[in-house]
Formats: structure tokens, sequence, C-alpha cells
């Protein structure tokens, strides 16, 4: 509901005016000096008498030189008044206040008193130099921000890899993500028949076993070593533990994608059988 | 797994490589563990002796073999 203004609207009453009535009529003539209301428009109107008593009245609607008024406006009282006193439109305290345009919130910011109760009604926090700097940086994808100093920022890679490790619960986890094994676990192994059709019974990190010839195999990992430092131990035997002969595995020079192996009889010559274990630690 | 991987180096006899079960085909086995450039064949593994007396004469006919089921090194 706006408030309607014109500049210099003034007149005096036609007729003397009661406490008790609704309108009031200007000096013929001069009644378009006033705006006139529409759908709610509105706009003040103060009645002053020669002896300065006044009142402020609201004017709603105008027909001609007939202002229909509310009044007794902003804490004045509603009294008599004589033909002949002044009827003008004066900027009003309410009217001023409604003149604000905007929303309720807008209007509930537009009375605070300093910047502090402006931010209160904002929801807002006070300038701060570390947002400030914040704010100052350039972001891009796979980028983390990183402090250099007392608010003092910078950028620096975070990729899609090492998300998967920052979100890991503990060290267990992360050396999963890593691919990191530990030290104390075995990196491979496998447990294989080394007689007629050579197979595997079962075996880890290890994609296959060529059999090369009579007791020599090559033990070849899924997942290559790093280096070749690591331990390689194992056992065969070929079920019997009622007699004393028997046989031992010779390891070959160790590579990073797998191991040579042999097996060696009593009598020093190449050997197959039927249990054949290797284990291999390190390497990772 | 039922099968082997076949392959023969020169002056030496008949390699036979036992796959296991670790995620990859028996094609990218016998590419990853049969050495680079060497031709393997993928074979039941009932075809493949169960005496290993002459172990050292196994010799692959390769003419019979037809084409390789593929090559080592070769991903």
């Amino acid at each position: 509901m706006p408030v309607k203004l014109n500049n210099n609207a003034a007149s005096r009453l036609a007729s003397s005016l009661t406490a008790g009535a609704t309108s009031l009529s200007v000096t013929p003539g001069e009644g378009s000096k006033f705006p006139t209301p529409t759908g709610g428009d509105w706009f003040p109107v103060t009645l002053l008498k020669s002896s300065g008593q006044f009142e402020i009245t609201r004017c709603t609607a105008r027909a001609g030189d007939v202002l229909t008024v509310t009044r007794g406006q902003e804490g004045t009282a509603a009294i008599p008044f004589d033909a002949g006193d002044r009827v003008e439109l004066r900027i009003t305290a309410a009217a001023f206040a409604e003149y604000i345009q905007g929303s309720a919130f807008f209007k509930t910011l537009a009375d605070d008193a300093d910047a502090a109760t402006a931010r209160a009604t904002l929801g807002a926090q006070a300038s701060d130099a570390t947002l400030t700097a914040l704010a100052g940086l350039v972001t891009a994808a796979n980028q983390m921000i990183y402090s250099t100093g007392e608010d003092t920022f910078a950028m620096t890679s975070l990729t899609a890899f090492a998300r998967t490790l920052l979100d890991d619960a503990d060290a267990a986890a992360a050396r999963v993500t890593l691919g990191v094994v530990d030290a104390a676990q075995c990196t491979a192994w496998v447990n294989f028949n080394g007689t007629g059709v050579v197979y595997i019974r079962h075996s880890y990190n290890v994609s296959s076993v060529t059999d090369i010839n009579t007791g020599r195999y090559n033990v070849n990992f899924s997942s290559a070593m790093v280096n070749t430092n690591y331990v390689t131990s194992g056992s065969c035997g070929d079920g019997d533990t009622t007699t004393s002969s028997g046989r031992f595995v010779k390891i070959g020079l160790p590579e990073t994608d797998g191991a040579g192996i042999c097996i060696i009889s009593d009598a020093g010559s190449f050997a197959d059988t039927s249990h054949i274990s290797l284990e291999f630690f390190g390497g990772k | 797994m039922d099968s082997r991987i076949v392959y023969q180096l020169p002056d030496q006899p008949t390699a036979v490589l036992i796959p296991c079960e670790c995620g990859l085909t028996l094609e990218q086995i016998g590419q990853k563990d049969v050495p680079d450039g060497v031709p393997f064949w993928i074979v039941p593994a009932d075809s493949i002796p169960t005496g290993r007396t002459f172990r050292d004469a196994w010799e692959l006919d390769v003419s019979s073999m037809g084409e390789p089921s593929g090559f080592g090194g070769a991903a």
C-alpha cells in the first residue's frame, strides 16, 4: 500500500469539521492539488488550526474536493476544525517509514542502527582476514586449499586417488588402498603337485607355475614385486614319512615377475615330487 | 583350471604353464607369463602326458597345433 505524494499540496477547509467526521472538503477547485489514492494507497493530511493545534489524518480516497480520511493518526487526537483551517499534505514519520520500498525483512534491516546490528539481522559474521584470504583463491577441480602462513593460503593438487587414501579410517585401510603389504605378511605363495600332470592346489598372488622340465619350475607372480630383495622359502616331499630319503628346494635368481626353483633329490639330480610349497615375503 | 598353456623355447623341452585362478584369462596369463614373442597354445590339461620319465624329451608338434592362442608379452 504505497504512499502517494504531491508537492505543495495545501488548501483550507471549505467547511467546519467535527471530531468524528471522516470526510472533509477543501477550497473548491483545490482538491486536485492532492493525490488520488486507490486500491489501498494513501497520503498523510495534516489539519492545522490557527492556534497551532493540529491533527494528522490519513486520506485513503479523494473525489474532487472531498477527501476521505481516517482521523487521529500517529499519536494525534481527532479534534474539531473550523472552515478556513489549513489542510496540507505533510510528510509524517509513518509516511516516511511506509515510503521505504522493500519487503518486511528489508525494513527490519533498514532500521538497524549500525553495521553490527545489520549483521545480526542478516545472520552474517563480521569481515574476517582468514575468510577474505580464502575468498581470494581461484579454485579448480581436484585442488585443495592449504595454509602457507597466518591468513595466507594456496592451492595444491588433490587427485582422485589421494582422496581414496584420505577417507581411510586407519593404517590398515591405507595400506590396502596403497597396495602396500605388511612386511610380516606373505606376498605370494603356492602349493602344487609336481608329478604326473602338474597341478596347483592353492595359491596367492601367483598367476601360473611353469613346468620347465623334471624338477624345474618357475613361479609367476600375479602382481609383480617391486624389487628382487624378497625372501623365498619352500619345502617339498612326496608324502612319505617312513623313509629318510628326501628332496630339497633350490631357489634360482629372483625376478620381480617370478622366481625359478628346482627340486633336488638325495642323489643330486632334478626330481619331481608331489608336494611343493613355496612362500615369498617382502618384495613389495 | 582344466587347461594348460604350452610353449617351447629353442633347445629346451616343452614348457607347460599351469594357470591359477588369479582374475586373469588364460590368454592374459599366457601373454604375461610366456617369454616375450614366443607363441603359446592353450590345451586341455588331459592332453599333457602323465608319465614324466622322458620329460626332457617333450616336444611340441607345432605343425599340428594350428594357430597359436597368443604370444608372450603381447598384451
